[in-house]
């Protein structure tokens, strides 16, 4: 089935110039970009973002991390994309991802794990809401 | 070398493609930085504005017609600006000669343009010509906000508004 999700270049990602790389297996896997922008968040948008997981003790860390430098957030569409993505990405703990994966090949931890990808429907609607508005996405 | 900024316009054959990836790729050999990136609906004014300068070729039209997307089914262009020393020149040579049979066969121009039969040259890829153009460029699709370094003066601009009140 045709859905959307996230995905976040993080700034690991970006700093070590693996943008294009990214995109590279991102279309490889069929996936179509919708839209796209690069975004430097202030600590307050990270935590906007992050909101649900306020309070676990990975939050102020992962949220200094976010704003530490610039993202490039891409909406991509395709079948399964959610699911399909996920499996590209890997597991968020670069150890645990499988061999071939985005985050096995270049994460460091799982903190600097290089890209995000939301993790179900709801959360996909809520997270592309979030960074663009209906301009942005062009149809075609 | 100057540090200079630069306007990279991956056009909609590019999209359709699924080039981005490989024409990023080549282009971070040029170890520049990324400072805006966005995907855009390229409407008439701003493709005619953007072109200015060709107004009067005789290919004007089909130019406007392409990066709208008219030809590829496929309304979008992703526009990007490099900002680092000799952003300019090292990104025209890495994406090559304008006629995609004229370039360097490893550029982006000559590994993945062509021209069709009716005599179009779909490049993949625009850069800026020079650092007028980029600049002017950079303004046209950029909004200051949208670029995350401080790359040209900004000012406050004042937006006046109206709205319904009770009389």
């Amino acid at each position: 089935m045709n859905e959307r999700t996230l995905s976040i270049i993080k700034p690991d990602g970006v700093q070590r110039g693996l943008v294009g790389e990214i995109l590279r297996r991102l279309e490889q896997a069929g996936f179509k970009l919708m839209g796209m922008k690069m975004v430097w968040m202030s600590k307050n948008l990270a935590e906007a973002f992050y909101q649900v997981h306020q309070g676990k003790p990975f939050f102020d860390g992962l949220t200094d991390f976010m704003s530490s430098g610039p993202c490039v957030a891409v909406v991509l569409e395709g079948d399964d994309v959610i699911a399909e993505y996920r499996k590209i990405m890997g597991a968020t703990d670069p150890a645990q991802a499988e061999k071939g994966t985005i985050r096995q090949t270049f994460a460091t931890d799982g903190r600097k794990n290089v890209v995000h990808g939301s993790d179900s429907k709801e959360s996909a609607r809520w997270e592309i809401d979030f960074f663009f508005n209906r301009l942005e996405l062009p149809e075609q | 070398m100057a540090i200079v900024q630069t306007l990279v316009l991956i056009k909609p054959d590019g999209l359709r493609k699924s080039l981005t990836g490989n024409i990023l790729t080549r282009l971070s050999e040029a170890e520049l930085e990324i400072v805006g990136a966005k995907v855009v609906q390229v409407s008439q004014a701003l493709a005619e504005e953007h072109y200015e300068a060709l107004r009067d070729k005789p290919f004007f039209g089909e130019l406007i017609d392409y990066i709208r997307g008219e030809l590829h089914e496929c309304k979008k262009v992703l526009a990007l600006v490099y900002h680092g020393e000799d952003a300019i020149g090292k990104v025209r040579q890495i994406c090559g000669a304008t006629n995609p049979e004229a370039a360097d066969p490893r550029s982006i121009r000559g590994a993945y343009g062509r021209i069709t039969t009716s005599g179009v040259f779909e490049n993949v890829v625009h850069s800026s010509a020079n650092p007028e153009e980029s600049e002017r460029e950079i303004k046209l699709w950029f909004s200051p906000e949208e670029i995350v370094s401080p790359i040209f003066p900004v000012k406050d601009a004042q937006i006046s508004s109206t709205r319904l009140a009770w009389a």
